[in-house]
Order: C-alpha cells, then structure tokens, then sequence
C-alpha cells in the first residue's frame, strides 16, 4: 500500500492487522461456548434473594402494571427482589446476542409462545420448567400443572419433551359482533355456518357486508379457511398437509370443501366493501364503527377497536362456528408466557422460578382480565364483559393440542397464505387454490431438501 | 583523477543520492515513522466496527444459526436457497424496482423542482416547505399514506370530486407496490432538491443571463447549464438514493403489516426478506439466510453504485 509521498506500508502486514481484527467476532463467538460453567461458577446464596426480569410489556401498560403489582406481592412475601426491566416488544431478540456470551444480562423473560419455544426453546437457552409444573400455588391448594397442565403441547419446542415456556396469559381469535346490534346472539349464538349463513344473508338482503376483513393482513385472511378445514377435517390434517413434502394432502376433501366454503363468502360479496385494497386497521374502524356486523379476530380486539369503537359498543363474541354435519373448530391458541434462561446461575434460576406460580394466582389471573383485558389461562375466574364470551370459549375445552412445528411458519407465509390472499380477493377459484397450492408446496419443500 | 576513479566516483554519488531519495529527507522519514502511530487506531475503529462485522456477517452467512447455540457450516447452500425461492426472487425484483423506478420518480420531481425554484419568488419558504416530508419519520409517512390510499381515503374522495367514481384499488397486493414507491419518492425528493438547488445556487447568474439574451427557454437553460454543471452532485445523489433505496425497510413494514404479522410478500424487499428470515415472530430464526441477504445486499450496492457512477459520468467543468 503506497501512499502519495511514497510510505510503503508492509502489505502482509497490513492483511494480518485486517484478518486479526476480523476474526475478533468470531473467535468471540467461539469463545463463548462454555457459559454456563462460566455462570454457574459465580453461583451464590445471596444472587438467590433477587434476579432480573426482563419483559416484553412497557412500562405504563395495563399488563406490565398487573405484573409489576403481582412482582410486588411475591418480594413481600418471599424477601426475593425482582429486578424488573421493561423492554418492550421482542426481548427474546435483543437478548439473543448475549446468549452467545457468558454474561447474560436476564434470568427471566417473557414474549409470545413462537419466540419463547422457537427461538430459545430450539437453542437450549431455557431451562425445563417442569419442577415448577408441580409446584403448588401460594395461599391455594392447585399445582400449576393443574391449571395449565392442558397447555403442556405449546410450551415443548419440536421434538423435544422439556416445558420451556409458562404461559399467563392467552390469546385466541372469535367471531366479535356488536351485542347491542344482535342482542339475540347472547344465549343463541350460531351453532353452525348453516344458521349463520341464514343470518348473514338476511343482513346482506338490507344491503350491508356483514363480515368485515382487513385484507392487508394475511394472516386474518387465512383464519377462514384454516378455520372451515379444521372443523371439516381436522387440526392435525391441517399440520399434515402443511408439512406434506408432495403437497398431494391438500387433495383432500376437507380442504377442498373448505375452500369452496371461502369462495362461496367471496362471489357473494359477505366480505365488506374496501377488504381488497385497505391497510389495516381501516376495516377493523369501520365494524367498530358498525358499517359491518361481524369481525374474525383476536382476544385483543376490544383493547385495540375500544378507543374508535360507535359509543355504547357492546363487545360480544362466538367462536367460529362448525360447518354443518361437522364438529366445531378447535381454538387454536396463541400465548404471553415466560422462561427462564439456562444459561444464569442456578440461584438465580431458582429464585425466577419460585415466582411463577403467583402468575396463576387467583388475584393475579382476575388483574390480567379486568386491569389489562388480557385473556386468563384460568377458565375459573370472572372475565370481564368484553371477553366473558370467549373465556366461555376457552372453557369448552375445544382448543389445539399443540403448536405446529416451526418449520410450518415460514411454509405458511411463503406459500398457504399467499395462495389463500388469492383465494379471498377472488383472483382463483377453490379449485385454482388447491392446485397451487399443490404445486407451491411442492416446489416449496423441494427447495428445502436441497 | 584517472578516467576508471571518475567513473567510480559518480556511481558511488549516484548510488547514495539513490539511497537518500528512497528513504526521503529526514522530514519524509519522520512522516513515516509517525504514520503508524496515528493511522493505526482510526484503522483499529475501522476494523472493528466496519470490516469485523462485515467479515462476521460472510462468515454466518455460510452457516445454519439461530442466533443462539452451534453453527453448522453450510457452505453456500444459503445461497443456493435464495436463488432457488420464488419469494426471494420476487424480493429482488422489488428491490431493484424500487431502486430504478423509485430514483426515476426522486430524480425527475427533483430537476423539476430546481428548475422551477430557481427563480421563484419566495423560494427560500418554498424549499423548506418541500424539504418537510423529509424531516417527519418514515413510519410515520408510512402510515398517513396508507390512509390516503384507502378505499375511501383522500385521493379517492378528490378523484370522486372530480368525476372519477371507480378509481383504482391502489392498496391491492398487485398496486401496493407502487404505492410504496410513490411514497418513498414522496419522502426522499425534498432531500435531493435541497441538495441540487444548493449545488444550482453556485453556478454563475451570468450563464443564465447570456443565454436568456440568446433565447434559451427555462427548459433549455436547464439542459445546457444546470444539469451539466450539477453532473458531480447528481452522481453523488444517486449513489445516496441507490444506499438509501435498497435498504428500504421500515415504510414496507409498517405500511403493508399489521400488528406483529408480516405484509404480504408480494411487497417483500430483499431487508423485508432478511428480517423475516431472521425475526419472524413465530418461527426459528435462520440467521444464515439473513446474512447471506446481507451480502446480496452488499454486493448490489457496489454494483448499482459503479453503474449509477458511469451513467452520471460527465467530463468535469470547472466554473
């Protein structure tokens, strides 16, 4: 390397200096492989008495301050300290990257279901909740496993048997109409999408769009038809035929009904004007606003519609119904949930696990429903209005076993609901859906393979 | 002195005024010494933060990660599944329309606005009045252009005022992608009209007032002494516009996603791809895929610079 008055710089020398630098990254990387003896090493009684939390809520929010409240009862009682660190949306990922160290910044954290099984669950950062399943609540005579024991599918990564995940709070979609507009959808709620049918085309009869969509989210778009296949066939088809490498399972009559069923709600116009070419939350508005009289979507709509929702908006809800002669669609279930990273001192571990339980308190799981609007996971506990319907939901016991393997996720984005956005904005028949999606999956899981 | 001690006499001079000229005058040693010393910790800074993580990123990109536990050395298979994934090369599509049509649109409001601010009254208030939209942030933009698109949103009721009853569905998965562009072109022409109208400002009042008394329209003005006299400022721009516009990531998020869903992907660009591959909320992070994004990125960047170089290429003019 010259420069312009004629330093020659030793080119060897310099590429050392480049690669030495460059490789710091990596060999920290690879440095890093022991960080658990590392951290277990530094164990002691006294980093028993407090840990650190870190959290996926803000602070402010109705959740973080029925959390903070619940933290607060559980160091008065167990002389514990937590040390709370409210981070907001997506811990999981700003902790990662200390994951690979052997300093890790968090003993507890919290997220949704996905980053907590699939990302620290498949990468051994959390630790097997299962002495903590058995662990009785405090002042009452339940184990958790009791009260969540149902949920033990969500919370073991893939192919694993260890609980990596402890859920306190639920999320799940249903139908959402206004209670005031069908008071006679109280106790007589459609049983089945032949009675419902019935009632959408007497209100398509007065000229209204009865089911409002935001078509911008595809994921909304696909609860129609993940919801007619699940009662048609089964949840467990549905992961077959997502997971299957020829694509042929989507053949099948379950999901060729279920399709005809969508494109029936397309061709006769029950979605509401605008669902095609809207950024959401456009239409989500308007149904609130009762331009449109029934909404497919999550526990969180009364907390997100409340603040543009028409005064005196009655919040009411049914699951999905059956397609007639079939059974009810399970409810698939999302969750909040916590875990606690392997890779900190086991006092510490502990100490985050001895927190736990107060989660599924009585008081505590009441706070989440009327303080934060959240869904329990108890089904013993009185919601408020707004999600009385759903927990009722919830109660049936009509839910999904588990979650699909994680490599469903990426298949369903690049391949289910891009089909199925075609499907509901009319540009393919259902009979064009099953084909392409035949064929998609197909080329889908062959790239996989190679 | 014999002709033969002569003659050794001036090599050996010559020899030594060699041996001084290439170790230099004791100031050019001194330099030389002192080099090191104080180009070394900036080189240190660079390594560090610039080519560690480059050359960390290559590295990953050969790999099977999760961002969290083993890497598995892959190889180039990484790459091998981008090029083989319609939704990648979609992605790239996307990008590379973004990037031409979108610096398309940025360039051409931009050289109308400077050669209409040029000699407007006013035209101090007007250029901060056209810089705005780039101050406000993205996501922000992001979101009031959604609801002016929407189907009974501000452009349509203006197109309904005017006698337009069936506009088109512009945030439909297939018009969504223009949509965005028109945004980004929205966004980013304040910034380059800034940037050509300050350079337009130095170029001598009497080349204009020449040409006025030989006729020359505003049009013409611009072709034959703005536009050239700008060439180096305009090859700069569009080397910011091609960084800029391929890494385009927030506006495509939020305007086409809801909540903590993905948009559909028929606006996915390559970073949208790469954060998916790296942070879909519900699936196990391939940190590997994402990297290998990331070179791909990186090597388009190179590319679309060394070609947006040599299509603003001019001879330069000195005034």
């Amino acid at each position: 390397m010259t420069d312009n008055n004629g330093f020659q710089m030793n080119r060897r020398g310099f590429l050392v200096t480049l690669t030495g630098l460059a490789s710091v990254p990596i060999l920290a990387s690879c440095s890093s492989g022991s960080p658990t003896q590392q951290a277990t090493s530094t164990a002691g009684a006294k980093a028993a008495k407090q840990f650190t939390y870190w959290s996926n809520w803000n602070k402010g929010e109705p959740t973080q301050q029925v959390l903070a409240s619940v933290f607060s009862d559980f160091q008065d009682k167990s002389g514990i300290t937590v040390q709370a660190q409210w981070k907001g949306r997506k811990p999981v990922q700003k902790l990662l990257p200390a994951l690979n160290t052997g300093n890790v910044p968090a003993d507890l954290i919290s997220d949704n279901t996905g980053q907590i099984v699939n990302v620290l669950g498949s990468t051994e950062s959390a630790r097997n909740l299962s002495s903590v399943y058995g662990m009785t609540l405090p002042g009452e005579k339940h184990t958790v496993k009791d009260l969540i024991g149902r949920y033990e599918g969500y919370a073991k990564p893939e192919g694993k048997q260890t609980l990596v995940m402890f859920p306190y709070v639920s999320q799940f979609y249903v139908m959402w109409y206004n209670g005031k507009s069908f008071p006679h959808l109280k106790d007589n709620p459609p049983e089945n999408w032949s009675e419902f049918f019935k009632l959408l085309d007497s209100l398509r009869a007065k000229g209204r769009r009865p089911l409002a969509l935001d078509g911008s989210n595809p994921a909304y778009n696909l609860q129609y038809f993940n919801n007619f296949a699940w009662s048609i066939g089964s949840y467990d088809q549905w992961i077959k035929a997502a997971t299957d490498k020829t694509g042929k399972t989507w053949n099948q009559e379950p999901f060729q009904k279920a399709a005809e069923l969508v494109e029936k709600l397309v061709k006769g116009d029950y979605f509401i004007e605008g669902y095609k070419a809207s950024k959401f939350p456009a239409m989500q508005q308007k149904w609130a606003n009762n331009e449109s009289d029934f909404i497919m979507n999550g526990t969180w709509t009364p907390t997100e519609s409340k603040p543009y929702a028409a005064p005196g908006f009655e919040y009411r809800s049914f699951p999905f119904p059956a397609v007639k002669g079939h059974k009810a669609p399970p409810i698939k279930l999302g969750f909040q949930g916590m875990a606690i990273v392997n890779k900190v001192p086991k006092a510490r571990q502990e100490a985050a696990a001895a927190l736990l339980p107060w989660l599924l308190t009585k008081e505590a799981q009441e706070q989440f429903a009327k303080k934060a609007f959240q869904m329990p996971v108890r089904t013993d506990v009185k919601a408020p209005d707004q999600l009385a319907d759903a927990l009722k939901a919830l109660k049936s016991g009509n839910i999904t076993p588990h979650l699909p393997p994680p490599s469903v996720t990426p298949y369903v984005n690049k391949v289910l609901k891009p089909a199925d956005d075609d499907l509901v904005f009319g540009k393919s028949t259902a009979k064009d859906f099953i084909a392409n999606l035949q064929s998609a999956s197909q080329a889908y899981w062959a790239r996989q393979q190679g | 002195m014999s002709v033969g001690t002569w003659a050794a006499s001036v090599h050996r001079k010559r020899m030594r005024t060699a041996r001084v000229r290439q170790r230099g005058t004791p100031f050019e040693r001194a330099r030389r010494r002192l080099f090191l010393p104080f180009v070394g910790p900036a080189l240190i800074l660079y390594g560090l933060i610039m080519i560690a993580p480059m050359v960390f990123n290559l590295w990953v990109s050969v790999n099977h990660w999760a961002g969290a536990g083993a890497f598995t050395f892959v190889g180039f298979d990484n790459y091998a599944f981008l090029a083989s994934d319609p939704v990648f090369r979609e992605s790239f599509v996307n990008t590379i329309l973004i990037v031409v049509v979108g610096g398309v649109g940025v360039f051409a409001v931009s050289f109308f606005l400077t050669m209409l601010l040029r000699n407007m009254f006013g035209k101090r208030y007007l250029r901060l009045i056209v810089f705005f939209p780039s101050i406000v942030p993205g996501v922000v933009v992001s979101i009031l252009w959604g609801f002016m698109f929407n189907q009974d949103g501000l452009v349509n009721l203006i197109l309904g005022a005017i006698g337009i009853q069936h506009p088109p569905l512009w945030l439909s998965q297939d018009n969504m992608l223009w949509i965005v562009i028109l945004g980004l072109v929205w966004l980013h022409a304040g910034v380059y009209t800034t940037v050509l109208t300050a350079a337009a400002d130095r170029i001598p009042p009497e080349l204009y007032e020449a040409s006025e008394l030989d006729g020359a329209s505003s049009f013409r003005q611009f072709r034959s002494i703005t536009l050239p006299l700008l060439m180096d400022v305009v090859t700069v721009c569009a080397i910011l516009w091609c960084e800029s516009a391929l890494k385009v990531f927030e506006f495509i998020l939020v305007f086409g996603g809801a909540s903590s869903d993905l948009p559909p992907t028929a606006v996915w660009n390559i970073a949208l791809y790469s954060y998916a591959s790296a942070f879909d909320p519900k699936a196990i992070p391939r940190f590997g895929v994402a990297a290998a994004c990331g070179v791909v990125l990186l090597c388009l960047t190179l590319v679309l610079s060394v070609f947006a170089r040599r299509i603003t290429r001019a001879d330069r003019i000195t005034y």
